[in-house]
């Protein structure tokens, strides 16, 4: 009888307590909590709801870059798997373009004002914030970031617009703000955005070339990076290496990628160049997109449209271990 | 009275499964416990300790794991070697049937022993990924509590991520 006993315990499994399956839900992939795990049971579902969980899965997840392609519901997640390059094509059906990304949150824009403009988006619970379109008539460019501030664990939206004078921005805090608080920097006219990036939680602005709107997301004060390097007098973009403000810098064929060292001695590091790639493009128009990091640092991603080849965007990876650039 | 004293000196510590089955241990195999080593700590660990929630099979197991990995590491070989060896190790050692993987991950939440427990929900969650609802419920022996219209509610709320 006993024996019975012991046998039937056996075979079914223990019953396992809630830290257990929090501990085993952590090590899932998004996908799956998505698809399967929060229908599971309402334990579960809670566990995947709860902020501690998301947070601390955000924090488990390995880096990879999510791409949108050239339509909206073409989404692309590419990450590094034994060394090798992979690419994913994602299922969901995310709501709009994608704008920026930060620490597991994502924002979207859909160009429709009738269903409010930006949507906020958890891909892991698919919980979203929606924010009304901060211009009103406004009709031309803009840029928009999500930044999180560690200090307070909050995230904010920023959207900064092109051909405005003087140039001026909307600031939204996630979970607290109702509705967009503006600023401006008085003696700048905002006749084109060259180049902008979010850094940690800084985000960078070029209206000429040799100066920096620097806007701090913490403090939500703005300061200017003067450039007097000549070496940024070429085209560049600016971009984001390991959080610290970087250029893309084309010189020719090839490209180079420099780390701001040192601001007060205007001090300029080379971390890598790309060769032969560049040759007739220019990395500040619409054509080239700079995408991001991948991996340490070792991987640079970035796509840009073949001319001739409207539909045809190409997505490159320059390995800096091998120091070569393939599509 | 003499083998006891000995014990002191081997510093050696005997471990009392659900099923009354005991298991000497060494003090570097034991301290890896966390429960036990707060017992030890504590100087509550005489005669024996009593593990009312691991069975001896799964007790068994566990002392290998730890054997091993108090072994390894205290064993003149280089990091990287040593690292290398417990990876093949651990691998080998998952490689088990699921229900007492199950156990195992149990146990080691119990006992509080941080590699094992993460090595077997990392383990686990790779056996789940790929499987369905359904699958997945009947593995860790959890009901399907939502009513039909809560989970209805569940897939609505996101409806668009459906389309």
């Amino acid at each position: 009888m006993a024996t019975s006993n012991n046998k039937k315990q056996m075979n079914e499994s223990p019953f396992l307590p809630l830290e257990v399956f929090f501990n085993i839900l952590l090590c899932l992939p998004a996908e799956f909590l998505f698809n399967c795990g929060r229908y599971v049971c309402k334990a579960w579902a809670q566990i995947i709801r709860d902020p501690i969980f998301i947070k601390s899965h955000v924090l488990m997840s390995k880096s990879g870059l999510l791409i949108q392609g050239r339509l909206p519901q073409n989404f692309l997640f590419v990450e590094i798997k034994d060394d090798k390059l992979q690419e994913r094509h994602l299922k969901h059906n995310f709501p709009g373009m994608l704008l920026s990304g930060c620490r597991g949150l994502l924002l979207f824009y859909l160009p429709d004002p009738c269903k409010s403009a930006f949507r906020v988006l958890n891909p892991i619970t698919m919980q979203e914030e929606i924010l009304p379109f901060p211009f009103g008539t406004f009709r031309g460019d803009f840029r928009c970031y999500i930044v999180y501030i560690s200090q307070t664990e909050e995230y904010k939206v920023i959207c900064l617009y092109s051909k405005a004078r003087p140039l001026n921005w909307d600031v939204w805090t996630l979970g607290i703000d109702r509705e967009w608080r503006s600023f401006f920097a008085p003696t700048y006219d905002s006749e084109d955005i060259l180049s902008s990036v979010s850094v940690a939680e800084v985000v960078y602005v070029t209206v000429k070339p040799t100066n920096i709107i620097a806007i701090n997301l913490v403090i939500e004060k703005f300061g200017f990076i003067e450039l007097s390097r000549e070496i940024l007098t070429l085209p560049y973009l600016c971009v984001d290496v390991k959080n610290t403000l970087s250029f893309l810098v084309k010189q020719g064929a090839n490209a180079c990628i420099c780390v701001l060292r040192d601001l007060e001695k205007q001090e300029l590091v080379k971390v890598c160049e790309i060769k032969d790639t560049f040759r007739g493009m220019d990395v500040s128009s619409d054509r080239f997109a700079s995408i991001g990091w991948l991996e340490n640092n070792w991987f640079y991603v970035f796509q840009r449209r073949l001319s001739g080849h409207l539909r045809n965007n190409r997505l490159e990876v320059y390995d800096q271990n091998i120091g070569k650039a393939r599509a | 009275m003499s083998s006891s004293t000995e014990l002191t000196e081997k510093k050696v510590f005997l471990l009392k499964s659900l099923d009354g089955v005991i298991f000497e241990v060494e003090e570097s195999v034991a301290v890896q416990l966390e429960v036990i080593r707060e017992l030890i700590e504590g100087d509550c660990a005489r005669p024996f300790i009593s593990l009312y929630n691991v069975t001896s099979e799964i007790l068994a197991l566990v002392i290998e794991y730890c054997k091993h990995h108090a072994e390894t590491c205290s064993g003149g070989t280089s990091a990287t070697i040593a690292d290398e060896d417990l990876k093949t190790f651990d691998n080998e050692f998952m490689n088990v049937d699921e229900n007492i993987l199950l156990e195992l991950c149990s146990a080691a939440d119990y006992l509080d022993i941080k590699s094992l427990f993460e090595l077997t929900c990392r383990t686990l969650a790779s056996l789940i990924k790929d499987r369905t609802i359904i699958e997945v419920r009947k593995m860790f022996n959890v009901e399907n509590d939502f009513s039909v219209v809560e989970e209805k509610a569940v897939r609505k709320e996101f409806a668009w991520a459906f389309k």
